[in-house]
């Protein structure tokens, strides 16, 4: 990255820090517990408490599951007890299992910044966010493709927060963007010109460099940036980047996302080699996915 | 009026006056659109892939995913949505319908190599393809194709109307209006007519 770019890219960082949700330091806190195998179900809960607003929209987001129950939780959500919050988090913690509750935290953490209006690429409400969680899903499963298979072992834990964040930059570029579509319209008509090639030419950064720099402040792992930075240019030192890659592909068949030409994604040959994957694998994931509505929902529903 | 939506993979076949049809998002997947304009029976599909072969022997196979399944499945379903066709067979059948074809946005291609195109990358041309000859074997004439480039479609199918709407980045929407009646095809865009034969 040239100096320029830098001092472009860390401006754009900070003028975004203001608007970081702090419900990340949450993420945080319990992907270090994911590497202490005796964590107690307890210290879990704690830290979930710890953040009072994302541990209402997670006992909301686990009622939605159960009709009867989203009505409860929808009608008392501010008239619950610490204890009752306390008590609904330790029952899905014990039932749905550790991991299944990181990724769903990791997911609404980043909900809001993914689910706005982005006109700087086209995205109605809620778009880039129906594709993240198409993109965090397929990533998550083409790690247990590859776990299962002996090929390697990807966490799918850290594939899926990979997936959910990894267009996360595009918030960060949006403002400029939409202040400069004549730009952008006149760029796109070459049909050669990738995304974000457009971004560098007009941001002097592209999503993927901001969007690792944003995530390296939250202090995630090295592994969840380096899969940012590089879903887009996925080499062989960067699995995890060349299976987001492929999830990034994969999310547009599961969910037709809108936006200004959102399929003119710029494909890696080699990602397939570098990721261990197989045609058939990004096959059976898209069905998968696309049969799996409940698993969808639980992370879309509105 | 019924109003049925399609998800991506799956597919349905009907001849019911009283129902619209939407499909909303296609992308990468290529939705293929069979017509009768004498019953207006019609049967539409939503496939992702081009080839069935590696899971035949599978609990996962889906006919209406696959491009070189498609074809025939639809036929078979739309077989059984009039009593009048029920009695024909697959030869007499096919050459009353007609085919429309659209989606199948393909991405951008780092390093493209015609002589070692990875599988990856040409999924959605492939499905196409496989499409219009599985038609052309079957000798179904295909209408209207509106394939390929990067803007996501929709179809809207009711009655013997058939409206296709092409987002066009920061432009309105390009609209196509096809009307099925027998025994000719008519195509309305940007304000020109022309038949469809």
């Amino acid at each position: 990255m040239s100096h320029q770019r830098n001092q472009e890219a860390e401006a754009r960082v900070n003028r975004q820090l203001g608007e970081l949700p702090t419900s990340l330091e949450v993420v945080c806190r319990l992907m270090m517990m994911l590497r202490n195998p005796s964590q107690e179900n307890d210290q879990v809960v704690d830290v979930l408490m710890s953040d009072r607003d994302l541990a209402m929209q997670l006992v909301t987001r686990l009622a939605m599951r159960d009709k009867e129950k989203l009505q409860k939780a929808t009608e008392d959500v501010d008239a619950r007890t610490e204890k009752e919050i306390h008590d609904t988090l330790f029952e899905a913690v014990l039932h749905m299992g550790y991991r299944a509750i990181l990724r769903l935290v990791s997911a609404l953490s980043v909900g809001q910044i993914l689910s706005v209006e982005m006109r700087g690429y086209g995205f109605a409400k809620r778009e880039l966010w129906l594709h993240s969680i198409a993109a965090a899903l397929a990533t998550q499963r083409f790690c247990e493709l590859l776990a299962d298979s002996n090929r390697s072992d990807p966490d799918p834990s850290i594939g899926f927060i990979a997936g959910v964040m990894h267009d996360i930059g595009k918030a960060g570029l949006n403002t400029d963007l939409s202040h400069h579509a004549g730009e952008v319209t006149s760029a796109l008509e070459n049909p050669q010109t990738s995304w974000t090639t457009v971004e560098r030419q007009i941001c002097h950064v592209d999503h993927a460099a901001l969007g690792a720099l944003l995530v390296k402040r939250w202090k995630l792992p090295d592994e969840i940036i380096d899969a940012i930075e590089h879903h887009h240019t996925p080499s062989p030192s960067h699995q995890l980047a060349a299976i987001v890659h492929i999830g990034d592909y994969a999310a547009r068949y599961i969910n037709a996302t809108g936006g200004l030409q959102s399929f003119r994604i710029l494909l890696n040959p080699e990602a397939l080699e570098i990721s261990q994957l197989r045609l058939d694998d990004i096959e059976r994931v898209i069905l998968h996915i696309l049969h799996d509505q409940e698993t969808l929902n639980l992370y879309t529903s509105a | 009026m019924k109003k049925l939506k399609l998800l991506p993979a799956s597919g349905l076949a009907c001849c019911d006056p009283d129902v619209e049809l939407v499909i909303d998002k296609i992308g990468f997947g290529t939705c293929l659109l069979l017509c009768d304009s004498q019953t207006m029976a019609f049967g539409v599909a939503h496939p992702l892939f081009h080839d069935s072969s590696q899971f035949a022997s599978t609990s996962i196979l889906n006919p209406m995913a696959y491009a070189d399944l498609v074809v025939d499945g639809l036929i078979d379903r739309l077989k059984h949505t009039h009593e009048s066709f029920e009695t024909l067979e697959k030869g007499a059948f096919a050459p009353r319908l007609g085919a429309v074809l659209i989606g199948g946005c393909i991405p951008l291609i780092e390093r493209y190599d015609e002589e070692s195109t990875p599988e990856l990358l040409a999924i959605s041309l492939r499905t196409t393809q496989t499409i219009k000859r599985s038609l052309q074997a079957s000798e179904i004439p295909l209408r209207w194709e509106q394939t390929g480039g990067q803007h996501r479609c929709s179809i809207h199918v009711r009655g013997s109307r058939v409206t296709i709407g092409q987002e066009r980045g920061l432009r309105e929407p390009l609209i196509s209006e096809i009307n099925i009646h027998h025994p000719k095809w008519q195509l309305s865009q940007e304000g020109q007519t022309q038949p469809l034969t």
